[in-house]
C-alpha cells in the first residue's frame, strides 16, 4: 500500500510499505494492506512505518489518519523523523502534543 | 559659479549610485527569499487540501459549510497580516485598505470589531488611528513557521469557544504568482460542526475511530490552523514579491537618474571649461593690446 505522511511544512514520507503503526483514542492500531476505508484521529505519540524490511519511526502531535483502498495519508501538525524505535517516538511526539496544543 | 553647479551634481551623482546599490541589494534579497517562501507555500498547500479532501469526502459537498449570518451584535476579531517592513512598493497600502474597509462594514451593521495585527506595519496603522489591537505579533512574517500560525491562532480559538468573539477573520495578500498578488479576506471560523457530522454519519463507506463527530471535533481546529499558517505563508511570499517588484522599480529609475544626471554634469563641465578658455582668451588680448 502507498503512504503518505504530511505535515504543514513538509512531506514527510511517501513510498510503499507493508505496515503502519500509530495510535487512536481507542488503542494502538496496526494497519496492514486491504484496510477498511477508515478515518481515525491519530493521538499524540509515535507512527512506525515499515517498509522495504526496515522500520522508520516518527513523533507526531496528534493528527487524522485516512486509508482509503490503497492510499493510506497521515496528516500531522508537528510531525518529527526519529533515530530510534516505536517507544523513543511516543515518548518525542507527546511532547510535541503539549506544544501543539498547551491547553490540554 | 559654474564649478560650484558642478559639484552639486556630482554629488547627487554619488548619492543615487549608493541608493541604487541598495535597491539592487534589497531587490536580489528579495528574489532570494522569493523561491525558499514559494516551496513552503506548495508544500503547505500540499497539507491544506488534503486535509480539505478528507473533509469535502466526508461531507460529499465541495465547501466547508459555515454558520448563517445571525441578526444582533457580534462580536467580530480581524486578523490583519502585513510586513514589519516598508519599501515593498503598495503591499501594505493594499491590505489595511482592505481592512478599514472589511471593519466599517461590519461596524454599520453595528458588530463590533477587534483589532488582531501580525505584522509592524498594521499595528503603527491602528494606533496612529487610536484603535488598540488586541493583540500584536512581529517579527514571524519573514518566515513564518507552523508554530507561529499555533500561537496565533490558539488564543483566537479559545476566545471563539468561549463566546468572547463570534466570528475571525482574516485579511492577508494572497500570493498568485510574481506578478499578481490580490488582498483578500477569510472567515476562520465559526464552522457548523454538527450538521456536518450529521452529514457524515449518512455518507457511510467509512469507519470512524472514536466517532464522525469526534473525528470531525479534530479536523476542523487543525483545518484553522492549516489556514492560518497558508495565510501567513502566502502574506509572507506575496511581501518578498511585491519588494523585488518595488526595489527593481527603484533600481531601474536610479539608473535612468543617473543618466540624466551625468548628462547634466558634463553640460557643467563642458560650460566651466568654455567660461575658463573665455577668461585666459579674454584676459590675453586685455594684455596684448
Amino acid at each position: 500500500m502507498f503512504v503518505e505522511v504530511v505535515c504543514p511544512e513538509e512531506n514527510c514520507f511517501s513510498g510503499d510499505a507493508t505496515m503502519v503503526i500509530s495510535r487512536t483514542p481507542n488503542g494502538e492500531i496496526g494497519i496492514l494492506d486491504g484496510h477498511e476505508q477508515t478515518v481515525a484521529t491519530l493521538m499524540p505519540g509515535g507512527l512506525t512505518i515499515e517498509h522495504d524490511n526496515t522500520r522508520t519511526s516518527f513523533a507526531i502531535s496528534g493528527g487524522i489518519l485516512q486509508i482509503t483502498g490503497e492510499k493510506v495519508i497521515v496528516l500531522g501538525e508537528l510531525i518529527e523523523k526519529i533515530d530510534g524505535d516505536h517507544e523513543k517516538a511516543i515518548e518525542i511526539g507527546q511532547e510535541l502534543g503539549k506544544k501543539a496544543f498547551p491547553a490540554e | 559659479m559654474a564649478s560650484a553647479e558642478l559639484r552639486i551634481i556630482n554629488r547627487r551623482i554619488k548619492s543615487v549610485k549608493s541608493t541604487k546599490k541598495i535597491t539592487r541589494a534589497m531587490e536580489l534579497i528579495a528574489s532570494s527569499r522569493i523561491v525558499k517562501a514559494q516551496q513552503r507555500l506548495s508544500s503547505s498547500n500540499n497539507y491544506t487540501n488534503l486535509l480539505a479532501q478528507i473533509v469535502e469526502e466526508l461531507t460529499g459537498s465541495g465547501e466547508m459549510p459555515t454558520s448563517p449570518v445571525t441578526e444582533g451584535t457580534k462580536r467580530i476579531t480581524l486578523v490583519v497580516i502585513t510586513s514589519d517592513r516598508g519599501l515593498a512598493g503598495a503591499y501594505n497600502t493594499n491590505i489595511l485598505k482592505l481592512a478599514e474597509v472589511r471593519k466599517s462594514e461590519y461596524e454599520k451593521l453595528n458588530n463590533k470589531v477587534e483589532i488582531v495585527t501580525v505584522g509592524k506595519k498594521a499595528n503603527g496603522y491602528f494606533k496612529y488611528r487610536n484603535i488598540e489591537p488586541k493583540q500584536n505579533y512581529e517579527g514571524i512574517t519573514d518566515e513564518p513557521n507552523f508554530e507561529n500560525a499555533l500561537q496565533i491562532m490558539t488564543p483566537l480559538v479559545e476566545e471563539f469557544y468561549e463566546g468572547k468573539t463570534n466570528q475571525i477573520e482574516l485579511v492577508y495578500t494572497e500570493y498568485q504568482s510574481a506578478m499578481t498578488q490580490t488582498a483578500l479576506y477569510k472567515t476562520v471560523l465559526p464552522f457548523e460542526v454538527e450538521q456536518i457530522a450529521k452529514e457524515i454519519e449518512s455518507a457511510g463507506g467509512y469507519t470512524f475511530e472514536p466517532s464522525a463527530s469526534q473525528v470531525l471535533s479534530n479536523i476542523i481546529p487543525k483545518y484553522t490552523n492549516a489556514t492560518i499558517y497558508s495565510a501567513l505563508l502566502n502574506a509572507s511570499t506575496s511581501e518578498h514579491a511585491a519588494r523585488m517588484r518595488a526595489m527593481k522599480a527603484a533600481t531601474e529609475n536610479a539608473e535612468e537618474l543617473i543618466k540624466i544626471l551625468s548628462r547634466k554634469s558634463n553640460q557643467a563641465r563642458q560650460a566651466e571649461i568654455t567660461t575658463e578658455i573665455s577668461e585666459i582668451v579674454g584676459g590675453a588680448e586685455a594684455l596684448a593690446g
